[in-house]
């Protein structure tokens, strides 16, 4: 293995949050993402869209650390995270410590929410900002309150995660997430387990949080929220990037057969 | 009943040590278990398989001859232990095994996911054992954990076959002399009984009290539901 340069990530455009190249990830010989490559830009709301079993579930939690690749490149702010099988280039992976660092830097909102039931909303919002990056108690639980009134959920602090309906427990979640101040945020179907009245609440949450300028990667079937909060789309299908551009220019010039099609569904079915 | 009254100092100085030796192996049964679990989930199959071996070898043979074994078969290698220790180290063996299993299950029962949401918040694998998998692992494992322990307690009624001086064994000596079984047993039973019916009453307590949804009945929460579905919004501050 090379020494110094292993690590160096050169044709990154300086204001990449996370990319990924050549990512090729199989399950049991079936390709679930082909070559792709994907660039997080600093202060984007990138909406990945595309039907079930497109990959996009698979990519995001690639962006997340959560999974492992079969092959092609992953890194963030310019540092490389994992290099598999690429032509002439060296497998480099960072240590498992390093990886648990850059975890608390990236953000994930799940489907189901994944609170700790044993623990009340607040202290779900302050365990990970007192235990991994250390900070004073008071100091966290006084943000936790304040992130949890700015979800709208200030009244409920002390309430555990069965106290508390669907939409405000992900509400909760994205306040958990957002405690840790992580550079890039991900968001996996949160509001695919939600009636529309939660979902409305939900998206409000993460319009705001948008606006403040935060980069974010969201995998939704909200059109809506894709077409006026989407700052760039990305449409998947068989595990590759099909199309990707503007939401004006996407929904209402796409380009591609299936992006077409896909569209077509959606947006009639509502 | 003046012969119950005057039985009844032995009889409580045997049960003082039957307490104390249920509380020993407890004790020691309770973290080696935990040890045991812990092993069994390793990566390593030179971990796994031996503790496995164990705790199947342990689930498949009486309490009896464990005792049997560290009581009469040690000395036979040059070991010989005191009586209660022997008692202790083979009540032990047997329990650590049942409650490993206990403990496993509980463990497994915590869902995969809360171990993700925890890798993604950047915990470590120690501190998400113990912040999260834990707290919600002993909910589960408490109920059986209690009734294993009940049985523990009875079981050290064994002990009395290895001469160590608990309770049933002060039963017997005092029967053998005065022949008055009647008293004497129905003494013991309901002394192992007074033991046994307030730990089982604080077990459902606690397990109540520490239920997901704080133990409460069917019907209120079925009205709790209810109220939240006739709820707007959080927002709005009731509470």
């Amino acid at each position: 293995m090379a020494k110094k340069d292993v690590s160096q990530v050169s044709e990154m455009p300086a204001d990449s949050v996370m990319h990924v190249r050549n990512l090729t990830k199989t399950f049991n010989e079936t390709p679930v993402l082909d070559d792709v490559d994907l660039s997080v830009e600093k202060g984007e709301v990138l909406v990945l869209l595309g039907q079930s079993g497109s990959g996009k579930t698979t990519l995001l939690r690639c962006l997340a650390l959560a999974e492992g690749i079969t092959s092609g490149e992953i890194g963030f702010r310019g540092q490389l995270i994992h290099r598999r099988s690429m032509p002439d280039q060296p497998n480099f992976s960072i240590s498992a410590s390093e990886k648990q660092k850059l975890r608390t830097q990236i953000g994930i909102v799940f489907q189901q929410y994944n609170l700790f039931p044993h623990l009340t909303a607040i202290q779900n919002v302050a365990l990970a900002p007192v235990h991994v990056l250390k900070v004073d108690r008071d100091v966290a639980n006084a943000r936790a309150k304040e992130l949890l009134e700015m979800v709208g959920l200030g009244s409920r602090v002390d309430f555990k995660s069965h106290e508390l309906s669907g939409g405000q427990q992900q509400r909760v979640a994205i306040a958990r997430t957002l405690a840790m101040s992580p550079q890039l945020l991900l968001f996996d179907e949160v509001t695919s387990a939600l009636d529309p009245q939660m979902t409305a609440e939900v998206l409000a949450v993460m319009k705001d949080i948008a606006l403040n300028g935060t980069t974010m990667v969201v995998v939704t079937h909200e059109m809506g929220f894709a077409k006026h909060v989407g700052t760039r789309i990305v449409f998947m299908a068989d595990g590759r990037v099909v199309e990707s551009g503007t939401p004006t220019s996407l929904f209402e010039n796409p380009k591609d057969d299936r992006t077409k099609e896909f569209l077509n569904a959606v947006l009639h079915a509502n | 009943m003046e012969q119950a009254i005057e039985y009844l100092p032995q009889l409580l100085q045997g049960l003082v040590l039957t307490v104390v030796v249920t509380l020993i192996v407890m004790v020691l049964a309770t973290a080696l278990g935990l040890l045991v679990a812990i092993g069994r989930m390793s990566r390593f199959a030179l971990v796994r398989g031996p503790l496995t071996a164990y705790v199947e070898f342990v689930r498949g043979t009486p309490t009896l001859v464990h005792l049997y074994y560290v009581f009469y078969v040690l000395p036979l290698v040059g070991v010989t232990l005191p009586a209660v220790l022997a008692g202790v180290i083979g009540l032990t063996i047997g329990y650590a095994a049942y409650l490993s299993e206990v403990f496993r299950a509980a463990i497994g029962s915590v869902p995969l996911v809360q171990q993700e949401a925890a890798d993604s918040l950047g915990l470590s694998k120690v501190q998400s054992f113990r912040l999260v998998i834990m707290p919600q692992a002993t909910r589960v494992a408490l109920p059986p954990t209690v009734n294993y322990l009940l049985s523990l307690f009875k079981d050290t009624s064994l002990l009395s076959i290895i001469t160590i001086q608990e309770l049933m064994f002060t039963g017997l000596l005092i029967g053998s002399m005065t022949f008055q079984y009647f008293i004497i047993f129905t003494e013991v039973a309901i002394l192992y009984f007074c033991v046994c019916y307030p730990w089982a009453w604080l077990a459902r307590r606690l397990e109540k009290r520490l239920s997901p949804d704080g133990g409460q009945s069917t019907s209120k929460r079925l009205a709790k539901t209810r109220r939240q579905l006739f709820m707007s919004d959080g927002m709005a501050g009731q509470k």
